[in-house]
């Protein structure tokens, strides 16, 4: 634990966290906001640049304490270190975004529950350094604001025939896209594409499908 | 003080002595009592010694109302009985806002144990008992010590310390006290950490301003909503995975669908209110 | 996520010492989060705080269409509920008036300036119930407020605040209205009903029917489930780009042409709920205004 190992260039960090490892729809880790949130770009948007700061700094202060601590209380400790940079976060949004803050307030606080950040901390963090642990906490976190504003995107434009707050389509499609349902089969929905590109580019699939729980 | 409560949207049914004159009775909505109700009419009920108010306003039976009378002693508090409260709030977060197909919380833990039914009603008990203690525990720490002292910002990480504490604390005892038991619920106790439900529902409490019933039934309610989510889920995906599902669905994107069916039929109780 | 929280269980127990030092050193950093995040709060806190005046502030000009020079004063209503009789405190920017529920005047204190001026809700409560004295603190509570726009020195309009019992949850609205009790505009400040059906309560075509509705006119309104007229509709959709007077000129007749509120398609329950709230409303705001008056 106490030796830095190379860490792997940047590119191959921030591709990992968008595609192969993406938090949402191939690990299939902290899925709660992705279906809460995603009810429109701009909720999904907030809540991704939230979870990116949070992920970057965690990673960054699990690697800068690494030595400090001992091993045994490694985990309570990591999560008292998210819990200072959730709650820290949900005071700035709380006083500077407040009309987004509203919608998207109760998944800020829970983004300490989060099993990617805690994962990330324990499998990257722990062993490289502070620099690479920022870009791989930016990699991790550049895929989690991705998926949440695709599938923002998605469920946004069908549900309520805008983007962005601006309408494009002069009707609403599918009501049911923008309720607790259509978050879900959305995001199976893109986990499904996330597949059928790893098919095509000739991956083999892992028998459980695109998910890391056995 | 006697009872009395609202029958219908403009009827209350009140047990003890009433003048008969309308005008001498007050009937003021608690929040807004500054303001009398009209009383239309005061009549004898069917039951002895009880009469019935017809008012002009709409009644709410979630409201609160004060009755009092020009000439009698005695006052009458109208409002929704604790227990009707706490079931309502129960069924509430176990139903109508179930935490999984409604809140959409506790995803991760739920698509992971929810393979087969001995797993998913081992963690729905296990979760509900320590969603029990933990949300109790954290009421009251909120009341007694982070509200008071203008803490409120501290409410996270206390939370989380009281849930990672619990869990500790379960699994040292269980370990002890029952061995077998721990080796069958063990795994599940560790997982409840990172389950976003766990940390949910002290938050909603404290937000909220919960009373000791309230959050007691959102607590409650919120294992025993989880609980049967994991059951109806483990029970489709048993099936699901014996069938035949295209490559690319398999494994999580079919769950995430099935789970998409599930909310849509539990939408079903939106709206739903009790008594 | 499986193979972290597996380490963890896999463990020996630690000895007595071990969990001292461990518990000592989790103390330390929490002492060190709080400090942190203490800091943290009180810095973003006042901006929280002035966000949130801030938006009601923008709302209520908007609706009451005030100047840049018009001021806005909030008016507190506070109930006492000690002793034999109920009594009403009002706390206004000259005035803070205890008044039994007739109207009669128990006490009125002048009201000093910072109080005035103060846009905290938590100081001006402290400060009344500093002011009357109440041997149980369950006894004086806060009840309502409303809000008053003045052109100079005369009120260009009143905003009222409300809740009302939705589909889901409370609803809280902002009523706006002039001084012969005739409604300019509604805001739904918070709401819990259902994105695309209940929710809908906030887009211009429910919430602006209200507009224009003399207290007359909604004493006796009711809902209708029947279909929005496409031409009403279009003229609804106007008010907030226009101000409340020009749109009243400007649709003048269509107003007694659609006397009821056209439920939102879905959503009888919450189109009822807030119209009931804003008879409530603006009935006990009549009420009131009668005993408050002479005080602002």
């Amino acid at each position: 634990m106490s030796a830095n190992r190379p860490p792997p260039p940047i590119s191959t960090m921030l591709m990992r966290g968008l595609f192969e490892e993406n938090p949402i729809f191939r690990l299939a880790l902290s899925l709660c906001p992705a279906v809460a949130v995603t009810t429109s770009v701009k909720n999904g948007l907030m809540l991704g640049c939230a979870v990116l700061v949070v992920q970057v700094l965690s990673s960054m202060s699990g690697s800068l304490v690494k030595h400090v601590i001992n091993p045994k209380i490694r985990i309570p400790v990591f999560t008292l270190i998210i819990a200072i940079w959730v709650s820290a976060m949900d005071m700035i949004l709380a006083a500077y975004f407040a009309d987004i803050y509203q919608q998207v307030g109760l998944y800020v606080k829970l983004i300490v529950a989060f099993a990617i950040i805690i994962s990330r901390m324990e499998l990257f963090s722990m062993k490289h350094s502070v620099v690479p642990s920022f870009w791989d906490g930016l990699g991790m976190g550049l895929g989690f604001l991705v998926g949440l504003v695709l599938a923002g995107a998605f469920r946004e434009l069908l549900g309520n025939g805008s983007i962005f707050g601006i309408a494009v389509l002069p009707f609403k499609p599918l009501l049911l896209v923008v309720l607790p349902a259509g978050g879900f089969f959305t995001i199976g929905l893109i986990m499904a594409l996330f597949n059928w590109v790893d098919v095509k580019r000739g991956h083999k699939l892992p028998s459980g499908g695109g998910g890391a729980h056995g | 003080m006697a009872d009395a409560k609202v029958v219908s949207p403009h009827e209350i049914l009140v047990d003890g002595a009433l003048p008969a004159d309308a005008t001498a009775i007050r009937l003021v909505r608690s929040a807004d009592a500054d303001i009398p109700l009209a009383v239309v009419s005061v009549k004898p009920a069917a039951q002895a010694n009880s009469f019935v108010l017809t008012t002009a306003e709409t009644l709410n039976k979630q409201d609160h109302y004060q009755l009092t009378a020009k000439g009698v002693d005695q006052a009458w508090e109208i409002a929704p009985s604790p227990l009707t409260m706490v079931i309502s709030v129960i069924i509430g977060s176990a139903l109508i806002n179930n935490f999984v197909f409604t809140r959409y919380l506790g995803l991760c833990v739920f698509f992971g144990v929810s393979r087969n039914k001995d797993t998913a009603i081992g963690m729905g008990v296990t979760f509900t008992i320590v969603g029990l203690l933990s949300g109790m525990i954290a009421w009251a720490l909120n009341t007694i010590a982070l509200e008071p002292l203008k803490l409120e910002f501290m409410q996270i990480i206390a939370f989380i310390g009281i849930v990672a504490c619990l869990v500790q604390a379960t699994d040292l005892i269980l370990k002890k006290v029952n061995p077998i038991l721990h080796k069958k619920f063990g795994i599940y106790l560790v997982l409840i950490t990172t389950n976003c439900i766990i940390l949910a529902v002290p938050l909603l409490n404290a937000t909220n301003g919960a009373t000791f019933l309230q959050a007691f039934g959102l607590a409650l309610g919120a294992g025993l909503g989880f609980a049967i989510a994991l059951f109806l889920m483990s029970c489709a995906i048993e099936k699901v995975n014996m069938a035949p599902v295209p490559a690319i669905f398999r494994g999580l994107p079919i769950a995430f669908i099935i789970a998409g069916l599930f909310a849509l039929s539990f939408l079903g109780f939106s709206g739903l209110k009790v008594a | 996520m499986t193979c972290v929280s597996g380490k963890v269980v896999n463990q020996a127990p630690p000895s007595a010492r071990e969990m001292m030092v461990i518990a000592a050193g989790l103390a330390v950093v929490c002492l060190f989060a709080a400090i942190i995040l203490g800091s943290l709060y009180f810095v973003t806190q006042p901006a929280k705080e002035h966000n949130l005046h801030a938006r009601e502030e923008t709302m209520i000009r908007g609706l009451l269409g005030l100047s840049a020079q018009a001021r806005i004063q909030e008016v507190r209503r506070y109930l006492k509920s000690e002793g034999k009789e109920l009594q009403v405190i009002y706390l206004t920017n000259k005035k803070l008036a205890q008044l039994e529920l007739d109207g009669k005047e128990v006490s009125a204190v002048a009201v000093p300036d910072d109080v005035a001026a103060t846009s905290s809700a938590e100081l001006k409560d402290e400060w009344v119930k500093k002011q009357i004295k109440v041997g149980n603190p369950e006894h004086l509570k806060y009840a309502g407020r409303f809000f008053i726009g003045m052109e100079g020195t005369q009120p260009a309009g009143y905003v009222v605040e409300g809740v009302t019992l939705g589909f889901k949850n409370w609803v809280r609205f902002f009523m706006a209205i002039d001084s012969t009790y005739t409604i300019q505009g509604v805001e739904i400040i918070e709401h819990e009903e259902d994105p695309g059906l209940g929710a809908e309560i906030v887009q211009r075509y429910f919430k602006n029917q209200f507009a224009g509705r003399s207290l007359a006119d909604i004493e006796k309104i009711s809902v209708t489930k029947d279909p929005l007229p496409a031409e009403w509709q279009a003229a609804l959709e106007q008010l907030g780009d226009m101000p409340f007077r020009p749109w009243a000129e400007k649709y003048r007749e269509m107003l007694p042409k659609n006397p009821n509120i056209h439920a939102i398609t879905g959503s009888t329950i919450s189109s009822v709920a807030v119209t009931t709230g804003i008879k409530t409303a603006l009935a006990n705001f009549r009420k009131r205004m009668n005993i408050v008056g002479s005080y602002l």
